[in-house]
Formats: C-alpha cells, sequence, structure tokens
C-alpha cells in the first residue's frame, strides 16, 4: 500500500499495518486493489512514520472496536509503547491528530494516556509550567476554585 | 570610459532628472511584471500563498521537484540515518491548548479526581470546559464527583440523609434538589388530592340536584 504524506512523500507499507487504520482499511476496502497512492493530507512525513512504526509493531494485536473501553485507566502501558511516545510535546499532540484522523484507537488511547499521566499528580501550577499555559484567573477567582475544590484536594 | 566622462559632465539637475526616469521605469516594468503574474495566478486559480512569492519567479522558470519514496524500514525517525532526522529541529504548533475540544476531552477522561480538580484551576478555558454549567462536557465534573463521593451516591439510594459525609459542597446541593424533583415526580398525593376533589365535585353536584 503507498501512502503520501502532506509533503508529497511516498511510503509503502504492508497491507496488514494500514489495515490497523480504520480510514484506510474502508479505504482499501472502497477501492479494492489499486497502485494508486493513499494522500494523507493531515500527517506530515516524519509522523506518518511514526504511526507506521507503531502500526508495525502492533501488527498482530487484536483488533479494538470503540466501543471496548469499559473502564479508562492510564497505567495500563508497556514498555515498548511508554519508549515509543517519549518524544516532545509536539509530536505527542501531533501523534493525538494523526491517530484521530487515521482512526487509530490503540495508538490515540496510548498517546492521550501518555499526556493524561503528565498532568497526573502535578499542582496547577506544575501543569501551566509542562504544557505552557498561561494563569487567566484573577487571584480571587483563583482562591475561589481553590476553595471549591479543597475537599477533593484533602483526600 | 568616454561615457563616464559624459555622465560626469552632466549637470546634478539632469543627473538627477535621469536617475527619477530610471526609477520610473523600473516601478513600471515591476508592476506590469505582478499584473502579469496575477491574471495568470487568476487564470490556473494556484491556491494563495502565505508566504511572499520572489516577484522575478515565473511559473515557467520552476522546476518540478522528484518525489522522495521511502521503502518503510524500521528506525526511529529522530536517529542521525534517519530522513527524518531534521523533524526534531522543527517546531510544531500543536498543544494542550489548540487541540480540538473532543480530543481533549477525551485525554481528560483519563484523568482521575485530583488531577482533573488541579486541571480546571490551571486556566479559564480549562475550567468552563470541565465545569461549566452550560457545557456539554459537564459529565466529567460528575465524574469527578462520583469518584470522590461515593458514599453519597450510596446514601441517596437508600435514602439515608443522616448519615451522608458533608465533604464536597457542591454534590449534597445538587443531589438534594434532584432527590426533591424525583420525589415531586413519583409524588401520589398530588393526584389523590385531584381525584378527591373531583369526586367531592360530583357528589356535591348530584347531591344539589336531589335536593
Amino acid at each position: 500500500v503507498k501512502l503520501t504524506s502532506s509533503e508529497g512523500t511516498e511510503f509503502i507499507i504492508d497491507r496488514k499495518v494500514a489495515e490497523k487504520s480504520v480510514l484506510l482499511k474502508n479505504m482499501l476496502e472502497d477501492v479494492g486493489e489499486s497502485d494508486m497512492a493513499i494522500p494523507l493530507p493531515n500527517v506530515t512525513g516524519p509522523i506518518l512514520n511514526k504511526v507506521i512504526d507503531y502500526c508495525t509493531h502492533h501488527r498482530d494485536d487484536p483488533f479494538v472496536s470503540q466501543e471496548d473501553d469499559s473502564k479508562k485507566v492510564s497505567d495500563d502501558i508497556d514498555d515498548w509503547d511508554a519508549e515509543f511516545c517519549k518524544v516532545d510535546q509536539g509530536t505527542l499532540f501531533e501523534l493525538i491528530l494523526s491517530a484521530n484522523y487515521l482512526d487509530i484507537k490503540p495508538l490515540l488511547d496510548l498517546t492521550c494516556k501518555t499526556v493524561a499521566n503528565m498532568i497526573k499528580g502535578k499542582t496547577p501550577d506544575e501543569i501551566r509550567k509542562t504544557f505552557n499555559i498561561t494563569n487567566d484567573f484573577t487571584p480571587e477567582e483563583e482562591e475561589h476554585v481553590r476553595k471549591e475544590n479543597e475537599w477533593c484536594e484533602e483526600r | 570610459m568616454e561615457i563616464k566622462k559624459d555622465h560626469k559632465d552632466r549637470p546634478p539637475a539632469l543627473r538627477r532628472s535621469i536617475r527619477i526616469k530610471n526609477r520610473d521605469e523600473k516601478r513600471r516594468r515591476e508592476e506590469v511584471e505582478r499584473k502579469e503574474i496575477e491574471e495568470r495566478g487568476a487564470l490556473i486559480r494556484l491556491p494563495k500563498r502565505l508566504t511572499k512569492l520572489p516577484a522575478c519567479k515565473s511559473a515557467s522558470t520552476v522546476i518540478p521537484k522528484r518525489r522522495k519514496v521511502f521503502r518503510y524500514v524500521n528506525f526511529s525517525p529522530f536517529s542521525p540515518f534517519s530522513p527524518f532526522s531534521h523533524f526534531s529541529q522543527l517546531g510544531s504548533t500543536v498543544n494542550l491548548t489548540n487541540i480540538p475540544l473532543d480530543l481533549l476531552i477525551y485525554t481528560l477522561e483519563f484523568l482521575d479526581g485530583p488531577s482533573l480538580a488541579a486541571m480546571e484551576r490551571v486556566s479559564k478555558s480549562f475550567y468552563r470546559i470541565i465545569r461549566s454549567q452550560h457545557s456539554p462536557y459537564r459529565f466529567l465534573y460528575y465524574k469527578l464527583l462520583a469518584m470522590y463521593c461515593p458514599v453519597d451516591a450510596s446514601s441517596m439510594i437508600e435514602n439515608d440523609e443522616q448519615e451522608r459525609a458533608i465533604h464536597a459542597p457542591v454534590l449534597p446541593k445538587i443531589q438534594k434538589t434532584l432527590a426533591k424533583k424525583e420525589f415531586r415526580e413519583y409524588k401520589v398525593s398530588d393526584w389523590k388530592i385531584q381525584v378527591n376533589i373531583f369526586c367531592g365535585f360530583i357528589f356535591l353536584s348530584n347531591h344539589i340536584n336531589i335536593t
């Protein structure tokens, strides 16, 4: 299967790997056997390369349906996946967008869990520093919200 | 040399007028060239570029780039041997504050109670997303409450208000109003009164007719 990234770079991958993406799977089913490259205008070359990397590693994993998530936990990431997600924040968010666009649920879950783990256990100030977010609360508003959530912090 | 001499010999006023004339001519040429490019662009309906094209660069002079084809090999895009080794230097503009809302919510759903509470305090936009009364994502706040007040939830079912621990300032209010609303909906006394009034009215009217 040929894929073309947003810059026009072509990638040739196995059909089984491509079919990890629901978007590509549906496209391939609709089009049938064809030599035409599938354009992916929303995915850049380096990100597509990472996505292919993920799909190749998980090519034999069972298919996860959309309704399968019974409980959302973020501490069930295996070693390879954890290593895969050791990228800068920009790349991580690009991966989230690409996983969403290509409809690869396990990758979307993995990247979202990684972001959730970056938030967990941090104070609001630490979160702001981590994600470069500006605090737009006035001191009074901040105090008000803090008091509202006091019961939660005590636990 | 002669020309140079001639040029030098000219009076300064003349030199100035020649310079102005040349400048005007050059501007006129540039203007014509620009219009030509614009007309050509309008004809072939090229998508608008955000970056400025150099004025002298015409479409005919652009050499088509050869497409790069990569057969997938298992390498890290950040390794120095990778064709994407330059990527680590590219600054991505995507971050937590500008990812689509549905994806942000999907990410927030992986958080536990205290982390959600901390996220509320990060900025006004996060507070509104999680907490706002009219937010379609208020379910996150309910998730937070449910996670931290399971006692309240169970006591509400058992209707045991006496032993309910008051540690969440908002939840008891919500649940009390909800409970009252639900109680009101299933109250039987309302229709009993109505039936009584109706029966009484029929009885009275019959009694008056008889007498």
